[in-house]
């Protein structure tokens, strides 16, 4: 008897978890794309104002950006640093897979965040802050997305879990 | 086969050996390597293995590497054009097999930039970027104008990699002219674009200000194109002594005010001077007692003094020493001396 006790129990918490886990991967999302508009805000101060290179703007982001969006910064500006060969474009897309766990973006999110990396350092600053913004904008567009979403849907996932995990524990008793 | 082996470069190599003097102007294998080092990380990747395959002795003579789409990758050495023939270098660019793409010159300007194309806008005025070590690379492509100055580029087509040498000792068969009876001698070195007078200037200010003639001289050069000390991020790339204060990017008319108000230095050394306002600039430095080493374009001391912005100044006998200089024997071949009355005092000084 015990033993179905435990099990249910066992079977309850699961749900929950899951259910608090997904919640959670809505809360990541949304804040990894506000570091990512961080990180293109930054950016578009530093080279408009600053002519900043970009190994620097990205080493500076990493210490004020939060994880993963802050890791990958680090990766890339110290990448860039090294001076490998490689053009931005490849070091930003081996960073970002290198943290591909870490993000809880979607496949559109990350469709934009790819654009980042191929569209900085290749042009003078009133073209490179030109494209920077229409990143910002899109950006912008998938994190009110993202916001909505999570305000919908959090808390449904959290019921949901309980709720799941009863049901499933009520047909199991 | 490393690049090298063939019968054309040894006979350019063996020719260029002929130009430098033995001891005095061989460059330490270490900073070979670090040339080279310096120059390979900025190539683009499929550009690096051709110029990493490139001997020691090849390097030690190379002076510039062009890249141009399209076209023949291009090595200057020892002021011959080369090009890239299989795993030899041949003088005939039609026998060549590396040509420039797009992507390679457009990835070596990225690195150069360190992927920030907009940080050049500053150096695009000037007309060329200095990466660490001093080497310049000059830039050709569409222009973009703000305000009628040359703001950046755009569609980047060609490129030209200078390397930067110290060539300490290059100005010691010239040094007696220019420090005489405890004097510092004003002095005007004169010769056509890439005759060796930027290395010259470089090379003076740093014997002064290492103590030739008994003790240390305050030196000021003002770097306005920022090639005599080679700036980058501000700090000089090549050693100009341990007594020398450097002015780079500023007009050679504020900086010599700027050095005369506050810095109390015994030699002034500045390059090309070319207009009337540098002429009045270095009158007042000269007349405070300030001895001024300078560069002026030309092939011979009549040229100079026939220019309209240099006659009359020069008619006050500004300086003690006129020094022509050419490419004759190779870069550096001291022509004449003249004195400050314009005789001759001597000719056909060879280096080393």
């Amino acid at each position: 008897m015990w033993l179905k006790w435990l099990g249910s129990l066992v079977v309850l918490g699961a749900c929950v978890v899951f259910g608090l886990q997904k919640g959670q991967a809505l809360r990541k999302r949304e804040q990894q794309l506000q570091d990512f508009l961080q990180l293109c805000h930054r950016m578009e101060t530093e080279i408009s104002y600053g002519q900043t290179p970009l190994p620097q703007i990205f080493m500076d982001s990493s210490e004020r950006i939060g994880f993963p969006v802050g890791d990958i910064c680090e990766a890339v500006g110290r990448a860039l640093l090294q001076q490998t060969g490689d053009t931005l474009s490849v070091i930003w897309l081996h960073a970002l897979g290198k943290s591909a766990s870490a993000l809880s973006l979607r496949q559109e999110d990350m469709a934009v965040v790819r654009t980042i990396g191929s569209e900085l350092g290749l042009s003078y600053s009133r073209e490179q802050v030109k494209k920077l913004q229409l990143i910002v904008l899109r950006l912008q567009e998938q994190e009110r997305l993202a916001h909505e979403e999570r305000l919908k849907m959090e808390k449904v996932w959290q019921v949901l879990g309980w709720c799941g995990g009863g049901m499933l524990v009520l047909l199991l008793l | 086969m490393k690049h090298g082996d063939n019968l054309e470069i040894k006979q350019t190599l063996a020719m260029a050996k002929d130009f430098l003097p033995k001891d005095k102007l061989s460059l330490p294998e270490s900073e070979i390597c670090l040339i080279k080092k310096t120059i390979c990380s900025y190539a683009s990747e499929d550009l690096r293995p051709a110029l990493e395959g490139l001997s020691s002795d090849i390097w030690r003579h190379l002076q510039e590497i062009r890249l141009r789409i399209g076209q023949p990758l291009m090595l200057m050495l020892a002021g011959r054009p080369f090009f890239f023939c299989g795993k030899e270098l041949v003088m005939d660019w039609r026998q060549s097999d590396f040509l420039v793409t797009e992507k390679m010159l457009h990835d070596t300007v990225l690195l150069i930039s360190h992927h920030s194309f907009y940080a050049l806008e500053q150096e695009f005025q000037h007309g060329f970027i200095t990466i660490p070590g001093g080497h310049r690379v000059g830039l050709a492509g569409k222009g973009v104008l703000k305000d009628g100055c040359l703001q950046t580029m755009k569609d980047i087509s060609s490129l030209n990699m200078r390397l930067a040498r110290s060539l300490p000792g290059v100005s010691h068969r010239v040094m007696p002219y220019l420090f005489q009876q405890g004097q510092v001698q004003s002095a005007l070195f004169i010769g056509p674009p890439g005759c060796g007078k930027t290395t010259m200037l470089r090379d003076v200010a740093k014997n002064f200000s290492e103590g030739y003639g008994g003790s240390c001289l305050q030196v000021g050069v003002i770097d306005e194109r920022s090639e005599i000390g080679c700036s980058f991020l501000g700090i000089p790339q090549l050693n100009l002594g341990p007594c020398t204060d450097i002015l780079s990017g500023v007009p050679k008319e504020i900086g010599m005010e700027l050095f005369l108000r506050v810095m109390g230095h015994d030699v002034v050394v500045t390059d090309e001077i070319s207009n009337e306002a540098d002429c009045e600039a270095i009158h007042d430095l000269c007349s405070c007692g300030v001895a001024v080493v300078a560069s002026a374009h030309g092939s011979s001391l009549q040229g100079v003094l026939a220019r309209k912005a240099f006659h009359s100044f020069l008619q006050t006998m500004p300086f003690d020493r006129y020094i022509v200089l050419s490419k004759r024997l190779g870069i550096g071949t001291i022509e004449a001396v003249y004195d400050r009355a314009f005789q001759l005092i001597e000719e056909e000084l060879q280096c080393g």
